[in-house]
């Protein structure tokens, strides 16, 4: 089973590199999208840490890691999951999901592996690039340590791919393509910043109902702080939680697809 | 009486701009769950983090004072900055949705410039965003300063301002007769606008070099020039200086698509995917 949907995706990719060949130039300009989104981030920390020494109690060499980790986690999304989630939510708007329904595999594999984003995988390797560097100059790590930060980054993208999910699965009951997206988009925001810098009200949102913390910010927090164990198993907890969760949600979103388009 | 009907003969002439507007915001009203929530959960999040990322920084500096903005300064720019933001940047990918598609032609057709025709529609959706942003609107009200000569330039920056945010972005999307796909390009210019700009953060708070090349650009008549009207902090001799070069950016740029699109409609095959 798990080799016939390796195969299906491999399929897939090969199908988004002859797609990427066809608009070359789209390639390009999507590159140059996301390093205007690194750079723009970085010089944002940059300038923050010309007016204060620190942020939220964390340096600047911290929150570059932060920011690096952040650019890694959203290289992910904007490779794996985006196109996918756009394209769902305009086959449900517009009744094509059926399509994905009829096919002899799971929808759920269907909808959230179909496309490939091509340039934006060379921008995750320009992301791990500033996460390699921003983690060298930082100083010793010790191994459990880069281990449990890795583990919690796995995590963190597992959560990403929970919440774009649950957005795009609201086009079952508003109907419209663009669905709540730009919520998502903002909510997103406040994962592009330290944790620590929230109110402790806000920051259990964010760590628990919202967990836009645990994408980028808990995992580097996991890096220098004592308490690692107990972060990476809360970050473990609240993303079986949003598993089971929307395993649930799907099946009913399922049953309120009516297949009417406009 | 003669007066009269010139003036009727000038509305009926450019009757077909209000349409354009009014059509445009009943096109926004549609999904009214959307129109309310977009507006009110995405301008005040954007507006909300800015906070909370200043108050962190004013405690742990130990400053009251950064880069001449107190607390309560930094709360002004990004209100009014948001809601400059939200009413005047264009919608992504308007025109070069329908080239793509090829549904531009309709466009050739119309007795009107298709120029004209597009700003029309970005009114209506300016108009639209202001009704969303009420709200905050009236929030902004609370930081502005309201001297007639405050009020009279605010209206000249802010019709600069948004003259700006449509020419550049028209401009990048005029690509899309050249190339397929331009929502990239767009989604870059969002960025640039944002940083050089002053969206993302005052220019003030940028090294003094920094600060005087960004005054120099097109985006600062987009959102800090205006915020700085809006809100009293520029003096006359400034304001004439920076919306002097504001000026100069639109004229060139209306300038720059009059060329392009001289170039461009033949390329335009009418062919769309």
């Amino acid at each position: 089973m798990t080799i016939r949907y390796l195969r299906l995706y491999l399929a897939t990719v090969r199908f988004a590199w002859s797609r990427s060949l066809e608009f070359r130039l789209e390639f390009w300009f999507r590159i140059l999208m996301d390093v205007l989104f690194y750079i723009l981030n970085i010089i944002f920390f940059e300038v923050l840490y010309l007016h204060s020494p620190t942020l939220g109690g964390w340096t600047k060499s911290q929150v570059m890691i932060f920011i690096t980790s952040v650019f890694v986690v959203d290289a992910v999304r904007m490779t794996f999951f985006v196109d996918n989630f756009w394209r769902f939510r305009q086959s449900v708007a517009d009744g094509k999901f059926d399509y994905f329904l009829i096919k002899p595999a799971s929808s759920l594999f269907l909808v959230s592996t179909r496309y490939f984003s091509v340039a934006s995988c060379v921008n995750l390797l320009i992301a791990f690039g500033l996460l390699f560097s921003a983690l060298s100059s930082y100083g010793p790590i010790s191994q459990g340590a880069m281990l449990m930060y890795i583990a919690g980054m796995l995590n963190g993208i597992l959560l990403i791919f929970c919440m774009q999910l649950l957005f795009a699965i609201s086009v079952f009951w508003t109907q419209s393509p663009d669905g709540i997206e730009e919520i998502l988009y903002v909510i997103k925001r406040f994962g592009e910043r330290p944790h620590t810098i929230y109110h402790p009200l806000l920051r259990f949102v964010f760590l628990t109902v919202v967990p836009v913390s645990l994408f980028a910010s808990v995992p580097t927090e996991i890096l220098f702080s004592e308490n690692r164990v107990w972060l990476l198993l809360g970050s473990l907890t609240v993303s079986a939680c949003a598993v089971v969760g929307l395993r649930i949600l799907w099946k009913r979103a399922l049953l309120n697809y009516s297949s009417a388009s406009s | 009486m003669h007066a009269v009907s010139h003036w009727s003969g000038i509305f009926s002439r450019y009757a077909w701009c209000l349409n354009l507007v009014s059509l445009q915001l009943r096109k926004k009203l549609q999904y009214r769950f959307e129109f309310w929530l977009e507006a009110l959960l995405g301008s005040l999040g954007k507006f909300f983090l800015a906070y909370i990322v200043w108050v962190n920084i004013f405690a742990e500096s130990g400053s009251s004072v950064i880069a001449g903005y107190t607390l309560s300064d930094m709360i002004a720019y990004y209100l009014i900055g948001v809601v400059i933001n939200y009413i005047l940047a264009p919608d992504w990918c308007v025109l070069s949705e329908q080239v793509y598609r090829g549904e531009f032609s309709k466009y050739l057709l119309y007795p009107v410039s298709f120029r004209a025709y597009f700003f029309s529609q970005y009114l209506g959706k300016c108009l639209a965003a202001s009704m969303q942003s009420s709200l905050l609107l009236i929030g902004c009200l609370y930081f502005m300063d309201f001297s007639l000569l405050s009020l009279g330039v605010s209206v000249i920056t802010l019709g600069v301002a948004a003259g700006l945010f449509f020419a550049t972005n028209f401009l990048v999307e005029m690509i899309v007769f050249w190339v397929d796909h331009v929502w990239s390009l767009v989604v870059s210019l969002h960025f640039v606008t944002m940083m050089l700009g002053g969206l993302l953060m005052p220019l003030e708070t940028f090294p003094y070099w920094a600060s005087w090349l960004t005054k120099l650009l097109p985006f600062n008549g987009m959102v800090a020039l205006p915020i700085a009207t809006l809100t009293g902090r520029i003096s006359m001799d400034a304001w004439l200086y920076q919306i002097t070069i504001a000026a100069a950016w639109l004229i060139f740029f209306n300038w720059l698509i009059a060329r392009v699109w001289n170039k461009a409609k033949f390329k335009y095959a009418g062919v769309g995917i």
